[in-house]
Formats: structure tokens, sequence, C-alpha cells
């Protein structure tokens, strides 16, 4: 659903004037203003102005704002329950159908609403709710981007990314019109929100957004080839699954022969389907690979106990501990055992890490060994061989969308 | 009248010359009179007053066919001062992690989305 108009709801309690409109002056606007009682768009504080009245009405209707994020709301009536989530003026709902369209009722009372009954698509994403599953892509928006790039008839490739990466390196090479290449970059970034497949390659390629050279465009462009072959891909949900977020955590190998520093990569996943991921360099360069592994442990933590936050205030009970998957032995030893001497590989003190053991003592991770083969985060955190390639795809979830109508 | 107007007027003497704009302006400013969004005063001294400006879209539908001529009223908000002519902003916007964890919830749990 969406409120028309919603920033006209909100109440201005600074005094602030604006000029009369053009066209429409009541009085001779040299001497006579417009005072706001409302807000208007492009007003600094208008989506504030408007967050405060909504948030006001939920509250009022019973609904309890989430502790992890500010935009997520739930409300248990009579055992049963329903969520909303709040995008400026988009929102969407869902839970005990009974209560949905209570919902609806109360609000189209108290704002100009419009809806469009089940949820087809929200802030770009496309929502495919079928029997026993919800499919979401972003396939209109990569026929966009690819028409826009002129790579529509391109020859399609298996996988992300092929080329080596110490080539990214290449400084000598000519240049390339930075206003493309970082047009190409952010239109991938806003499609890995349903396509974690791609994640590693953007993350890449994103590093070089200052200064494009030649040999980066080619590699971005690949990735667009791979895209072509795969439009119809997305994130699929399936119903009959456990409720169990499980995490993988994973390093690249310190492979930025530049910096030396190593890339963090996790990923978790809540029944079927992953519903978070991230790939990002470290900001330290890491002593060994126990220390790096570590490191991105720490963030996969962090992350982990952001997801149970936010999931403990939804079902309103205490969860399980977290298990985070990672295929180093000496890192899962080393967040068990408390020793921080000279020796010791990890100097948690030379990064501005949160400490992992404070968490595995909280009973909210654990972390648990997976072989390397088996381990999801490859896909985010290494350039795979096609065949790889598409089995930790399956493993994230990221499959193609089987009946598109 | 049958000229299909195609492209978005930049100012309003431009827009103020054809019909369907002065009546998408009206439209705007009946809906802005009815949510009583503001009161005439007369300017005082000393007060910083927001300029404003008319924004012009044509909305299309799915099929490429026109839908809508669009008036907004819009304030210039980047004249406004923090700490000055406000103090706080905010956007309301989600995480798109938790709209997909709300997602991956409704599948489990075999919930619609609304």
């Amino acid at each position: 659903m969406d409120v028309k108009t919603a920033f006209v709801n909100g109440m201005v309690e600074q005094e602030v004037y604006i000029e009369q409109p053009q066209g429409f002056t009541v009085h001779e606007s040299q001497s006579h203003v417009c005072k706001l009682k409302k807000a208007l768009y492009g007003l600094k504080q208008a989506p504030r102005a408007w967050y405060a009245r909504i948030d006001g009405f939920l509250k009022s209707l019973g609904f309890v704002k989430n502790i992890a994020d500010s935009n997520l709301y739930f409300k248990v009536l009579n055992g049963f329950p329903v969520i909303l989530i709040l995008y400026i003026d988009d929102l969407f709902l869902t839970g005990n159908e009974k209560l949905i369209a209570g919902c609806k009722e109360e609000l189209s009372k108290e704002f100009e609403m419009k809806d469009i009954g089940l949820m087809h698509y929200f802030l770009g994403l496309e929502v495919w709710q079928r029997d026993g599953e919800i499919f979401l892509n972003q396939g209109k928006y990569t026929v966009e981007i690819l028409k826009r790039f002129r790579m529509m008839d391109c020859k399609s490739m298996a996988t992300p990314m092929n080329s080596n990466l110490k080539l990214l390196y290449d400084d000598t090479s000519e240049s390339f019109d930075p206003t493309v290449y970082r047009q190409v970059i952010r239109s991938l970034m806003y499609l890995v929100n349903t396509r974690p497949d791609n994640c590693f390659a953007v993350n890449a390629l994103s590093q070089y957004m200052v200064e494009p050279r030649h040999v980066r465009w080619i590699p971005a462009k690949h990735v667009l080839r791979y895209l072509n072959g795969t439009i119809r891909y997305g994130l699929r949900y399936v119903s009959d699954r456990k409720m169990e977020l499980l995490g993988y955590t994973d390093y690249d190998g310190a492979r930025s022969a530049a910096d030396r520093k190593s890339t963090s990569g996790c990923c978790f996943g809540l029944g079927s389907g992953m519903i978070s991921w991230y790939c990002r360099k470290q900001t330290s360069v890491a002593l060994n690979t126990a220390e790096a592994e570590y490191i991105a442990a720490c963030g996969a933590s962090k992350e982990a106990v952001w997801l149970r936050k936010m999931l403990t205030g939804l079902f309103d009970q205490e969860l399980d501990v977290t298990v985070i998957h990672c295929d180093n032995q000496s890192c899962i030893k080393l967040s068990e055992n408390p020793v921080d001497h000279d020796r010791s590989p990890v100097k948690s003190h030379r990064h501005q890490i949160p400490n992992i053991r404070d968490m595995l003592r909280k009973g909210a991770v654990k972390l648990q060994y997976i072989s390397t083969e088996e381990h999801t985060t490859n896909i985010i955190t290494k350039r795979l061989s096609k065949v790889k390639f598409e089995y930790f795809r399956d493993k994230l979830g990221v499959v193609e969308n089987v009946s598109p109508h | 009248m049958c000229r299909i107007i195609d492209s978005e007027p930049s100012s309003f003497d431009e827009a103020n010359e054809l019909q369907v704009w002065k009546d998408a302006m009206m439209e705007e400013y009946q809906s802005i009179m009815k949510n009583d969004v503001w009161e005439i005063v007369p300017r005082s001294q000393g007060k910083s007053v927001v300029t404003s400006k008319w924004i012009y879209q044509i909305k299309h539908a799915a099929d490429g066919n026109i839908e809508k001529y669009k008036a907004t009223f819009v304030a210039r908000g980047f004249s406004q001062k923090e700490g000055v002519d406000y103090d706080e902003t905010f956007a309301p916007v989600a995480r798109y992690t938790s709209i997909r964890t709300i997602i991956a919830i409704a599948s489990v749990m075999g919930w619609k989305l609304h």
C-alpha cells in the first residue's frame, strides 16, 4: 500500500514560512507569506514530521516498534500476529489475514491510501507470491540496465567474473570514462539486493570507482553479460522449512596485492533463502590467516547480533544460539580460548573489532566448522569455476523464476 | 484540443500557457487547501522565508500511455539552515535486510504479503 501525499500529513513544529505559490497568490507576495502547519515536499523536516505522525498513529493501533529497525512494526491480537514494514510513504503488511484487513481499514480512515491488494512490487523489487513459495527478483530492472548500457544482444556468460583479479590492479592501462563506469557499478550494487551471486564481482569492481581504467571496464561488462543470461534469476523462499537463522563467514586470503588487506564475506539464511550478505574489505592488515579469519568472524557475529535483535523482538522469545559456519579451525579455537598474550596470533586491540568471545559467552553465537568444499561464502569471497559457482548459487537460494506469468 | 502534450515544462510561465498544466496546478492547490497546510500571514522582519517552486511531471501507465499530468508544489528546502530553520532530520526507510527477513518469515509461515 502507499500513502498519497504522505508528507502533507506531517505536522510542522517549528516556525516555517514559505513563499506563496506562483499563480495562486492570495495577498501581495511581497507583503504576505504562508506559515506552514503541515509539511511540504522538499522541506528539510518533512520526512521526520511524517514519521512522527505515522509512528504515533501505528502505536495508537497497538503496534510495537522493533528495536533493531525502527521502520518495522509488530502487533499481536488474540495470539495472531501482523507485521508492518514502512518505507517513507510505501508500506506492506503480512501475518493474519483478518488483522491485515482491519489494519488496512484503520489506515485508510486516517490517511488517503492506495491499496493494490496483494503485493507484486515493492521498492523496485518484484514479488511473486505462489503456493508454497515467495520469489523475489529484479528482472525488469536487469533488462533496463542491459538496455541502458547496450548489452541486450551480447553473448551470455556462465559466471559474473572470470578474469584474474590481479589484472584489475594495472594502473598503467588507458583510462576509462568514470561517469559510465560509476553508473554501471551503482546499478549493479542495487541489483545485489536480490542477487547475492554478484556480490563478489561488484565488490571487487566497486573499489575502482575513483579511477576506472579500460582493464576494469572489461570485467564490468562481463558482469552484464552474466546478467544477460540470468535475467529471470532471483531469491526463492519456500515454505516447508524450519525457521532457523544460519550464518557463514569467510575471508578471501589477502588477495588484494595492492595493500595486502583481506576481504571479509558473510551471509545469513533464514528458512530456505538468504536474507543478509556482504563482502567488505577489512580496514587493517592482518598478520596471519587466523587473524584475517577472526576479523571476518567478528563482523559476521555483529550482523548476527543485529538479526537476532530483530527476530527476538518479532517473536517475543529468546532465540537458540546462532551457528556461524567457518572453515578455519584455528579461528574457532581462538574464539573459544580467551588468551590474548604476546604470542597469540590475534591482537584484538590492534583492530577496532567487537570481541566475539563476549558474544560467545552470552550464548548469542557459536562458530562451527564446515569443510571448504561445502562453505556457501565461497561464492561471496572468491572467483569460482562454472560448476562450483552454480553449486553455491543454488545454496544461496538464487534460482531461475520458473513461471514468470 | 487534440495536440498531445508530451514534454514537461520547467517553469511556471511555460506551464501556465497550457490548460492541462493549469488544471494540474489547480488540483494540487485544492488538495493543499483541503489539507489545511498553511495560513497566510504578513511577512515579518528577521524571519527567513523558504522559496518555493512548481514541479511538473507526466505520469505514464504501464503501457506507456500518458496517465496523468501532475503538478507538485514544493519547498526549496536547500535554503534552510540547520540549527536555524530546522533541528533534526530523519528518513523513515527500512533496511533491505529487514524486508527480506520479513519475506522469509512470511514464506515459512505461509503468510501473504499485502
